[in-house]
């Protein structure tokens, strides 16, 4: 770091200087965090992998395989991530500051880097030496390819970080990249013959010294190439991503998640010469096709909410047909959903707000967020349910009623919650008191759940559907919780 | 009488924002309302789009009591506090004819409607612009245009003169009174001298009040 970067980072830094105390105290919420909600969930995943049925699924090549799709999905993520939220990343006025400088971005922003890769190399070798060891424990691998295949882990944390940084450089090529890389995560699927099978996971036949120099091939050029990256990015990119930033985590701290999702949505370049308003004398019908050519003008997010939907389809057959933990697979198909029905929404969340504002169109507000809701609800009942009916009677045709019902019930459940998210409006007072008791003030944990709800109702709903008949109760509670706050909602509208 | 407000006052706690108020706008009148900064103009707008209730005293439009669900308030009145919403994913077009699509059963007078607010407005070279893509003064006539492009009795527009360069303000003038000749009252709270000289039949200044 040079003289004048750390002069200038240290003015910043001194703006809210943490004493002693505050040190303190942050360094005892981690250990007890770690204590309370770390270790227990540490020893719970421990004690399920290190099961017969488990580790033996674990030390199968099918594992390596998904291993390898994994892996190259994470750098695929990492790239497009990049294009948005890059690793070089500073609060605005820093980088205005710095950057408004004749000092290098490679020399501003490399600690940053360094310092994402170090967290990567923790984290990628941790969980790959915590798989190992767990394997190990059993005699299934020996210890020098537990070691191996924590090195490798965190060779491969580094390459993820090294995409992030090409993302935020280079979006264009991440993009085309990105695409590459997810081909490949296919063909892995299909070519699951070895060597390819056990590269970006632990062997029991030792060491993979093959796929080791591979990745640090990969690593240590990605390593030496930062500077060069860094110099790379420019000024609109770097001013936009920390404006992009500063704001989601305003609206994060604020529990606002709706604004932080909100404030990395693409937006729209293409598509502006097709009438998004059709003449039509059915108002249905112009409303859809409103909502289908805007979904259409981001063509990216269309297509990722298209195979998300889809894939929701799929983890519920998964679910249907798993012989254990069939619930997570059925959560899983609800994240999927939640995530991907937003490419089809943008109308109905449009709607919501006008809803709340000064009457704009001509028609009454629950009209209009019906017609808001055509699509959203249409694309999800096909492409889940479609893909959920057609993929069961293929699979697992004895499934099929299951999958009728949950490919049904929980795109219009999960729709819903989206509307209901939507509507959400700012927290009510009383969430805002505290309440203190004995086993300490519960209202931050409500906070986060009522801020989150929309999306933990939906996956409540996909543990329930996954569990066919026997979780139809289940199902019917959250669709009532969901529309009592539906209803609460639409009556405060107005006054936000 | 359109607009009846008879000793409308609005407070919130001890703080009295709109000072007591008494007044009266008559189809094809526009009432301007002046006042310096925190004066209680855009409280008096609010009031009489029913985004706020009144402290003390009564505010009529046509007669009947505000209320935006309903139907009959929402058709009568439109009404411009702050921009209005826009859908990120829809052109200046769009956006346009949509509402307009959702407020005639005919077609035609939609489009045609939709079309001459573009024109009267100079949007028509920007139609093909999503909302991320406009300045602000163009945001401000965007939204003065989805207004604009919908039936109406009477028109609340708090400061439409924000971000507009002498051009545009002409032009924003020009429609304002044609709507007003054509029968809707007007009620725009304004620092513009330009439009309380071009469109006022009725001034009020609450400055005066204190």
């Amino acid at each position: 770091m040079s003289a004048r970067l750390a002069a200038a980072t240290g003015v910043w830094r001194h703006r809210q200087v943490r004493d002693l105390g505050d040190r303190a105290y942050l360094a005892y919420t981690l250990v007890l965090a770690a204590l309370i909600v770390g270790a227990p969930i540490g020893r719970t995943v421990w004690l399920r992998i290190t099961t017969e049925t488990s580790s033996s699924a674990l030390a199968s090549s099918a594992a390596g395989t998904i291993a390898g799709t994994v892996v190259l999905g994470i750098w695929a993520a990492a790239l497009l991530i990049g294009r948005n939220r890059g690793p070089a990343v500073a609060p605005p006025f820093l980088v205005h500051a710095l950057t408004g400088s004749d000092l290098r971005r490679r020399t501003v922003f490399r600690s940053r880097v360094l310092t994402a890769a170090a967290v990567a190399v923790v984290v990628g070798g941790g969980i790959a030496a915590f798989i190992g060891l767990a394997l190990g424990s059993l005699g299934l691998v020996s210890a020098s390819a537990v070691l191996d295949f924590a090195l490798r882990g965190a060779l491969v944390g580094v390459v993820a970080v090294v995409c992030w940084l090409i993302g935020e450089s280079f979006p264009r090529v991440a993009g085309a990249l990105a695409v590459v890389l997810l081909l490949l995560a296919v063909a892995v699927q299909v070519v699951s013959a070895e060597p390819f099978a056990r590269w970006a996971w632990v062997s029991s036949a030792g060491p993979v010294v093959a796929a080791d120099v591979v990745l640090l091939v990969l690593a240590v050029a990605g390593l030496v190439a930062v500077p060069w990256l860094l110099d790379r990015i420019d000024d609109a990119t770097l001013t936009a991503q920390a404006a992009n930033w500063d704001v989601a985590i305003a609206h994060a701290v604020s529990l606002d998640f709706t604004s932080v999702a909100e404030s990395y949505q693409a937006l729209p370049t293409v598509g502006r010469r097709i009438d998004g308003v059709r003449r039509s004398a059915r108002l249905g019908l112009v409303f859809v096709v409103r909502d289908l050519v805007g979904a259409v003008r981001t063509p990216a997010r269309l297509a990722t909410g298209v195979v998300t939907v889809a894939g929701a389809g799929a983890f519920l057959v998964l679910a249907a047909v798993a012989p254990a933990g069939g619930f997570m697979l059925g959560a899983l198909a609800a994240v999927l959903l939640y995530t991907g029905v937003g490419a089809f929404s943008r109308g109905l969340h449009h709607a919501a707000q006008v809803t709340t504002d000064l009457p704009l169109y001509g028609v009454g507000d629950g009209r209009l967020l019906l017609l808001h809701s055509i699509v959203p609800t249409g694309a999800t009942l096909l492409l889940t349910g479609g893909t959920a009916i057609v993929l069961g009677a293929v699979v697992a045709p004895a499934s099929v009623p299951v999958l009728v019902w949950g490919g049904i019930a929980l795109p219009i459940v999960v729709v819903a919650a989206h509307l209901s998210n939507a509507l959400r409006g700012p927290a009510p007072l009383f969430l805002m008191t505290p309440a203190p008791s004995a086993v300490g003030d519960p209202m931050p944990v409500i906070r986060v759940l009522w801020a989150m709800d929309a999306p933990v109702l939906a996956v409540l709903a996909g543990v329930a559907v996954s569990a066919g008949a026997a979780g139809t109760g289940g199902f019917v509670a959250v669709a009532v919780v969901l529309g009592l706050f539906l209803l609460v909602r639409w009556s405060r509208r107005t006054e936000h | 009488m359109m607009i009846s407000v008879d000793d409308l006052v609005v407070a919130a706690d001890d703080v009295t924002l709109l000072p007591a108020t008494t007044v009266r706008c008559d189809a094809g009148q526009a009432l301007i309302v002046r006042g310096h900064n925190g004066a209680g103009k855009s409280t008096l707008l609010r009031v009489l789009a029913g985004m706020r209730s009144p402290s003390t005293g009564t505010a009529t439009i046509a007669g009947a009591r505000i209320s935006r669900r309903d139907p009959a308030f929402r058709r009568r009145v439109a009404s411009m506090i702050g921009l209005p919403p826009m859908a990120s994913d829809l052109t200046v077009q769009d956006h346009v004819r949509l509402v307009a699509a959702t407020w005639f059963d005919d077609r035609e007078t939609a489009e045609t409607l939709a079309t001459e607010t573009l024109g009267a407005l100079g949007l028509d070279t920007l139609v093909r612009r999503f909302p991320h893509e406009l300045s602000t003064g163009q945001q401000q006539l965007v939204g003065l245009a989805l207004v604009l492009a919908r039936p109406f009795d009477v028109l609340l527009l708090d400061e439409p003169e924000q971000r507009l360069d002498q051009e545009r303000l002409d032009m924003v003038s020009a429609v304002l009174g044609r709507r007003r000749d054509a029968g809707a009252s007007l009620v725009v709270a304004t620092h513009s001298d330009l439009l309380t000289e071009q469109l006022a039949d009725r001034v009020v200044d609450l400055g005066a009040h204190r």
